[in-house]
């Protein structure tokens, strides 16, 4: 506010009548605006430290660098060669901060460090102690049917296990690889009743795949069919081609709103239209007149049977 | 509306490049505008057409498929449906209430009514009355002149 007053000043005074003057006054003021400023410059660079800091990283971490040189993605194997993923954004000299980590259980992640070695170090010492939680994670997507999550990862801490068509296993498990809030998703009687019997028989020094197993007479082989799933595959990929309107052949249209109906009352046609391509067509049957009470009756144009068609919705 | 027309008709060329029916080949005048389409179209097999290759234009008209695509013969046909203009009596080329035409026919379901046409003429609708009454009558001259005529013009080499 104070420069756009100043710049006003110099602009309607007299004593800047001529272009050189006018210059002059134009560049003392900007000289002060510049002046006020440079005030403290702000760390956007890495400092050469860091840089060095960031080679000597040990051999089982990879590192590489986001957005902007101030992000940083490290892969940290650990023991078992667990690949994980820890994003780090350095905000300063030795202000190091963990953004996201691949485990939902991580108590560190509001401490800032100042080296990326401590990091590693604290990320691998809270690793070793979720060693069973990855394992018993592990062991569900090897030789379960995971309907639930869709591309499981260690971040996700729960499961849902493929039972049958209809029902599927509930299982979360805590950091010490524990499994919690074990319940079946989906009504089924007889697996409710096989669930709460076996589930105070749990036998803590099997993993949880072998308990569920033993608690719904499973073998291995049983947990990892897919039964209909393929199925739901193919009626998913027809579905992503949506349903075709029988008169533009297509499912979406820009400038006309709304998908495909079953608008045919006869229900051995099941052929589907959009809304507004049918009452064009009633229309152009018509000779191209629209219909004094909005609604324009006709013939369907795959079966021949009586239909109907009204304006709402309809750009015509 | 057009931009209706223009999808149904990428649509419908689409399949008739990839899968098109028997004797039947159908391509834009212009490359990627599909108001106007050639055609080649072969006579039936077992029909007096049978050794001919018959030319044929559509021009798609701009309410398409509100209102049925315009097919005329290039190639000269001795046809009870078909005059010396090249313009074929077809019902499902014509509007309702008149005609047959419903938005749910496609270019190649038209293309193949025409070679059906060619094979099964209609002389109880005709456009050239002479040759319906030689059809009628006197098979084996119309089959004669139809087959002579086939091979004076749209003999293909």
């Amino acid at each position: 506010m104070n420069i756009m007053d100043n710049l006003f000043n110099v602009l309607k005074s007299d004593d800047f009548n001529t272009l050189p003057h006018l210059m002059k006054g134009l560049n003392t003021l900007f000289e002060a605006v510049e002046a006020n400023q440079s005030g403290p410059l702000k760390a956007d660079l890495l400092d050469p430290q860091f840089l060095s800091e960031l080679e000597s990283v040990p051999e089982n971490v990879d590192i590489s660098f986001g957005k902007s040189l101030t992000d940083i993605k490290c892969l940290i194997r650990d023991e078992n060669l667990r690949v994980h993923e820890v994003y780090l954004k350095y905000d300063g000299i030795k202000r190091i901060r963990i953004i996201s980590v691949n485990i939902p259980f991580a108590p560190f992640l509001e401490y800032i460090y100042s080296t990326v070695e401590e990091v590693i170090v604290a990320y691998l010492k809270h690793v070793i102690t979720l060693q069973s939680y990855f394992y018993e994670l592990e062991n569900i997507d090897n030789n379960c049917v995971v309907v639930e999550p869709i591309k499981p990862t260690f971040k996700d801490d729960y499961r849902n296990i493929r039972i049958d068509d209809k029902t599927w296993l509930h299982v979360e498990i805590t950091p010490d690889g524990y499994p919690t809030n074990i319940h079946l998703i989906g009504q089924s009687e007889t697996w409710q009743d096989k669930l709460q019997a076996g589930v105070l028989n749990w036998d803590h020094d099997k993993n949880i795949v072998e308990n569920v197993m033993s608690i719904f007479d499973f073998d291995k082989s049983m947990l990892l069919s897919k039964g209909n799933t393929n199925k739901l595959d193919h009626e998913d990929t027809q579905m992503d081609d949506g349903i075709l309107c029988g008169i533009c052949f297509c499912s979406e249209l820009p400038n006309s709103p709304g998908v495909p109906q079953p608008l045919c009352q006869n229900s051995n046609c099941n052929v589907y239209f959009h809304q507004n391509c049918l009452f064009q067509w009633l229309v152009a049957c018509e000779g191209g007149r629209p219909p004094a009470f909005g609604v324009i009756n006709g013939s369907c144009p795959t079966c021949l049977q009586p239909i109907s068609c009204s304006k709402k919705d309809c750009v015509i | 509306m057009s931009s209706a027309r223009s999808v149904r008709l990428a649509r419908e060329m689409k399949t008739l490049c990839s899968k098109p029916p028997w004797g039947v080949t159908c391509t834009p005048e212009k490359e990627d505008i599909f108001d106007v389409l050639s055609v080649k179209m072969f006579g039936p097999r077992g029909s007096p057409y049978e050794a001919g290759l018959f030319k044929l234009v559509i021009n798609v008209p701009e309410r398409y498929p509100f209102e049925p695509p315009q097919v005329k013969f290039v190639t000269p046909v001795y046809h009870p449906n078909i005059d010396s203009a090249g313009r074929i009596c077809l019902n499902m080329l014509k509007m309702p209430p008149k005609g047959s035409w419903l938005p749910t026919i496609t270019i190649e379901t038209l293309l193949i009514s025409i070679q059906t046409l060619l094979a099964n003429p209609n002389p109880d609708d005709p456009l050239v009355t002479q040759i319906a009454l030689e059809y009628k009558y006197d098979i084996e001259t119309f089959q004669e002149n139809a087959r002579n005529y086939t091979k004076e013009h749209a003999r293909h080499a």
